[in-house]
């Protein structure tokens, strides 16, 4: 965490509400992320997420380091979204059930839901620290390291979860693939 | 199928980011205006809070000053609670004896708490003691009876 940072966690310990949104600004692509992996669905990550920095404002007083900010919010935000994925199961799909016309445009195949059903499906499969690992590479970009900071991982099982997690998606999204 | 070639990493790699763009880019700036409107409305509850206060400061003074008025009350053994305020009844003449009933009665302010976390609202305490008499009519025997009772007022708050 640089120090233009640190100074905005210290200055939210001190009850600053300006600077605590400036960091809700900051980590709020991360805590979806994390929030997503979790439900599965977007927007009761999205309420997680919103419930998390509530959350998180009232207990700062609990964070003795800032410098351990981004991995004290990314429990927070773990906690929320294990509380709504309680509340609520994320919905399942079948992966077998679904059919996905062939294209050769990622983007138009992303335009149908089924395609989309079928990457949710995909991603559902994945254990929830890989599904993590996938989702803040690829949504948040963050590197390896960071990534291993927010779930207490190293980057070098970060990277093995990430090449993990792709294959299993590679093999889940294209099984004609698979079998050759 | 989503991509063309599965070797191709970079690919499935822009597969992924366009999904999740998809997916979570419409949830972005909903944390900081909840945060937000959770700032605005914490602002109202600290004047409802300060205007409780207040009230709760006039209703202990009016309390006190009830407790020290002098009141012909009959005498009784110690009572399961410190009464605040004492009501009697006139005795009731029974052909068997007399019958009094006193109630003891405590009311405390608990402070201002929320309701699923999100509406206020004024937590009362109230205590009561029932307490019936019953004297022979030689006045030489009495049976007592005390009954406790508790409940809690939940008084919800106007936050402007």
């Amino acid at each position: 965490m640089d120090q233009s940072q640190r100074e905005l966690v210290d200055r939210a310990c001190r009850r600053d509400p300006a600077a605590f949104s400036r960091l809700i600004a900051s980590y709020e692509r991360t805590a979806l992320a994390i929030a997503f992996a979790i439900v599965g669905d977007p927007a009761a990550a999205g309420d997680a997420v919103q419930e998390a920095f509530l959350k998180a404002w009232r207990c700062l007083a609990e964070l003795k380091d800032p410098d351990r900010f981004p991995g004290w919010l990314a429990q927070v935000v773990r906690n929320a979204a294990l509380d709504a994925r309680r509340r609520r199961p994320a919905p399942t799909h079948d992966i077998d059930t679904l059919s996905i016309p062939f294209t050769h445009d990622p983007a138009a195949g992303l335009e149908r839901s089924e395609s989309r059903q079928r990457i949710e499906a995909a991603l559902a499969e994945l254990d929830d620290v890989t599904r993590s690992v996938v989702v803040l590479r690829y949504y948040d970009s963050l590197s390896s390291r960071q990534i291993g900071q927010l779930l207490d991982l190293s980057p070098a099982a970060v990277d093995m979860r990430l090449s993990r997690g792709r294959q299993e998606l590679r093999l889940k999204l294209c099984p004609a693939d698979a079998n050759e | 199928m989503p991509f063309e070639r599965h070797d191709d990493e970079s690919e499935l790699e822009l597969l992924l980011e366009k999904h999740f763009a998809g997916q979570l880019d419409g949830q972005l700036g909903q944390a900081a205006r909840a945060f937000e409107e959770q700032q605005r409305w914490s602002l109202r509850r600290t004047r409802v809070v300060r205007f409780g206060m207040a009230f709760t400061g006039l209703a202990a003074a009016a309390a006190i000053a009830l407790t020290l008025i002098p009141r012909n009350t009959p005498a009784t053994s110690a009572p399961p609670v410190m009464p605040i305020a004492k009501t009697d009844s006139p005795p009731v003449e029974e052909p068997q004896g007399a019958l009094e009933q006193v109630v003891w009665s405590r009311t405390t302010d608990l402070g201002t708490v929320f309701i699923d976390g999100q509406t206020p609202a004024r937590r009362i305490l109230r205590e009561r003691v029932r307490e019936v008499t019953w004297t022979d009519p030689a006045g030489t025997r009495h049976l007592k009876a005390s009954k406790p009772e508790q409940d809690v007022l939940l008084i919800s708050l106007d936050t402007y």
